[in-house]
């Protein structure tokens, strides 16, 4: 028996990529945390897929065109599809650009049926976008998990996936326990320990007796069995409790940048959130509607299945006044009014935020003070690491501005297993110069030191010569060469020598095209 | 108390290293200071609900710190509220050593006009990457670095920072009012520049091992450090290696000298 509300779920898995107006032939590639989330047709023909490490899919096509991730970007350009979406029905869910959910009932009655329904979206949403891409996988369920694990089975049939109204059992039990995790249902770690327990499709989880399940895993092992029984229990439209509010932002003095308008609002957000919080609740979809003084809106009700905490919100509504700025003519005028509302909410099983994300105090009070010192340095001063990979150790991490990364996710800064050949052992230099310090290594004669194609030194370095004058080397070793990008114009070509000079300082020098420069220092 | 040790509980599910080790101090009798974040310490008497209390209050009072420098300094660890200034040619090695501990164990860092920091170097020293800030001044002067000083000292427990000039007395005042109020640990590398510290971990005598004429490469580097400071009980010489071989802070040999015949 299946319970739930008839949902349409539709997916454009390679929307982040198509967002960026390059044609579809083109090897394209988007990335999060170092891992592709979307790649163009173009790139699927190397064999390139989603979930690859960078370096992997470069090695696959080196001349594949590498972006982050911009959801504001994507969510610019996934507004037509939202104004051609509204005609159908006026509450569209919008999980991220690209992924969407709405009711089918009532829009499927106005069409004749639901075949009837998706015959005419497809028609309406292969407009929108140029030929080449593939079309969106659409899947129809009773429940909004089902819905999205019929989309999932859309995506890889490539055609529309209608799951009768009294359950299909055959189709869940064949899937494999991962497409929980990747709609959000349940935790990565639960599939992982599933996996290793040896239960692999859902059918075999259906098949275990729903005490045991609960017994074992708790909460998220029954959702997850209710699930592979074909059993959706959260419907769309959940009520919301009259004392769970609305917070709003009005202002006499229209705010005109975008970044003050995301940063007045973060109070409003921690205050919706800890409101909900505070009865025991997790919001799941909040609505957020931003006015400007000559009237403009922008609406639109923001869906997240594993909760939203403020700094999801906040992510929402930069996304939202980014993508709505990028569109010519269509602010006008400064910001007046934000409002958000918690449309829905669920009980919070205390499972997923609570225990494994929870925060400590030290990390909200760190989280103020970032956006504090965010509001006092102009664009984009305050960073944070991310681990980018590479051999030297400039490229090693990148700094990204704090405000575009979710700071208390750990895995930005995780490094690659796999190691990077001609790295550079530890210890690594403290002194990482962003402009390499020009300096001239010179012989025991005073003749310049040059490192030959094979990595030979012409004579051992005796003095270096900086601006400051000349010092003695005591110590030296390499020189290392490295010979990166040898496939592309940005070719690198240099060698890098450690020495240890003698006023007992270590340094890290390199040659290319014949110019020594200090790279970095052992401070 | 209970919020502490909920605190800590979080902190052993991100590091699992760092519970094995809590896990494996032999004292069993002892394991509650262990739950409340107390670093291991070597003659710990076990004097019951006394002890208890008196570590507890060493961990409001101080952040943890590496049990080297933590033995050279002669307190719990870096006392809240203070400023540290890492001096001499392993200055900014010496910052980063000292508060790796604090940051593994949950603190959050800023580091705040130290644009040039090897990222690499720091998380070989064992201080998580992903609690560290980083605030690039502009070419403001004084005025506007002290003013994100104060704002990262309302929210971050360390802040690594390096004055981009003289900083004239009324700032400075603030700055260290601030501190105290906040209860957090100011690490400044190098010159203080006319800001108030409280202790100097100073560096000496470098050498460089592993390196030689054409031969090896670096490995690891010895160095002196002594502490002072007016709160600092015993002023001490430690012989350090910094970095070590994996890039962290390994004792050589601590030497507590007299405090008499160091004043001398």
């Amino acid at each position: 028996m299946t319970v739930g509300v008839r949902t349409i779920t539709i997916r454009w898995s390679d929307w982040p990529v198509s967002a960026l107006g390059h044609p579809p032939e083109r090897p394209t590639a988007v990335i999060v945390a170092n891992r592709l989330i979307a790649v163009s047709p173009g790139a699927a023909e190397f064999g390139i897929s989603v979930g690859e490490r960078r370096r992997s899919a470069l090695r696959a096509c080196p001349d594949l065109l590498i972006v982050d991730r911009d959801p504001a970007l994507e969510l610019a350009a996934f507004e037509p599809v939202l104004e051609v979406l509204s005609e159908y029905v006026p509450g569209v869910e919008l999980v991220e650009p690209g992924h969407i959910r709405l009711p089918a009932r009532g829009p499927s009655r106005l069409f004749g049926g639901e075949r009837a329904l998706l015959d005419r979206l497809a028609v309406d949403l292969a407009e929108l976008r140029p030929a080449g891409w593939s079309p969106p996988g659409v899947g129809v369920a009773n429940g909004r998990a089902l819905s999205a694990l019929a989309t999932l089975v859309s995506i890889a049939a490539g055609r529309p996936e209608v799951v009768p109204s009294e359950g299909s059992p055959e189709l869940v039990s064949g899937l494999p326990v991962a497409w929980l995790a990747e709609i959000g249902e349940v935790p990565v770690d639960f599939v992982s320990l599933l996996d290793r327990l040896g239960i692999r499709r859902l059918g075999e989880l259906a098949s275990l007796a729903p005490s045991d399940v609960v017994s074992r895993f708790g909460p998220v092992g029954l959702h997850a069995h209710r699930l592979a029984n074909g059993i959706d229990e959260r419907p769309v439209n959940t009520v919301v409790h009259e004392s769970t509010s609305a917070v709003e932002l009005a202002v006499d003095d229209p705010i005109h940048d975008a970044s003050a308008v995301v940063f007045a609002v973060r109070e409003r957000a921690e205050r919706l959130i800890s409101e909900v919080a505070a009865s025991g609740r997790v919001c799941v979809a909040v609505r957020v509607a931003i006015e400007t003084e000559h009237s403009e809106r922008s609406e639109h009700c923001w869906y997240r299945e594993e909760g939203l905490s403020a700094a999801a919100v906040i992510d929402r509504v930069r996304w939202q006044v980014d993508a709505w700025t990028r569109r010519p003519g269509a602010v006008t005028s400064g910001v007046v009014l934000v409002r958000l509302a918690a449309e829905q909410v669920r009980p919070d099983e205390g499972s997923q935020e609570g225990l494994w994300g929870g925060r400590s105090e030290r990390d909200e009070a760190a989280l103020r003070a970032v956006t504090r010192l965010t509001s006092l340095v102009e664009g984009g001063a305050v960073e944070v690491p991310v681990w980018s990979g590479g051999r030297s150790p400039v490229d090693r991490h990148r700094w990204v501005p704090a405000d575009t990364v979710d700071l208390l996710d750990a895995a930005r800064v995780s490094r690659d297993a796999a190691p990077w050949p001609g790295a550079l052992p530890a210890p690594a230099p403290t002194v990482v110069h962003r402009d390499p310090l020009e300096v001239r290594l010179l012989d025991i004669s005073g003749e310049p030191v040059l490192v030959t194609g094979r990595g030979e030194m012409s004579s051992p370095p005796h003095e270096l010569v900086d601006r400051t004058g000349s010092r003695r080397i005591v110590a030296w070793a390499g020189p290392w060469p490295l010979h990166e990008r040898w496939w592309s114009p940005a070719v690198r070509r240099s060698a890098r020598l450690q020495v240890v000079l003698d006023d007992d300082s270590a340094h890290l020098v390199a040659v290319q095209r014949r110019q020594w420069s200090i790279e970095a220092t052992y401070g | 108390m209970t919020n502490r040790a909920r605190i800590s509980l979080t902190e052993s599910y991100r590091t699992p290293v760092r519970y094995d080790r809590r896990m494996s101090i032999p004292n069993t009798s002892h394991s509650a200071p262990s739950a409340l974040g107390v670093p291991p310490r070597d003659a710990a008497p076990p004097h019951g609900i006394e002890r208890l209390g008196a570590a507890r209050l060493a961990t409001e009072r101080t952040l943890p710190i590496d049990p080297v420098l933590g033995a050279l300094l002669g307190a719990e660890g870096l006392v809240r509220g203070q400023a540290v200034a890492c001096r001499g040619p392993a200055a900014r090695s010496l910052a980063i050593a000292a508060s790796a501990s604090a940051v593994a164990l949950g603190s959050w860092i800023a580091v705040l006009g130290v644009d040039d920091l090897g990222v690499e170097a720091v998380a070989d020293a064992g201080l998580p990457l992903e609690r560290l800030v980083r605030v690039r001044p502009g070419a403001d002067g004084v005025r506007a670095w002290a003013d994100l000083c104060l704002a990262a000292l309302d929210g971050f427990e360390l802040l690594l920072t390096c004055p981009p000039g003289r900083v004239p007395a009324p700032l400075a005042t603030a700055i260290r009012r601030r501190l105290r109020s906040r209860a957090g640990c100011l690490l400044v590398i190098g010159d203080p520049r006319g800001l108030e510290i409280d202790v100097e971990l100073s560096s000496a005598g470098p050498s460089w091992h592993g390196i030689g004429p054409g031969t090896g490469r670096l490995v690891d580097r010895h160095v002196e450090v002594r502490a002072s400071g007016r709160r600092v009980h015993r002023g001490g010489v430690a012989s350090v290696s910094l970095p070590g071989c994996d890039g962290r802070l390994r004792a050589a040999e601590v030497a507590v000298s007299d405090p008499i015949r160091t004043a001398v």
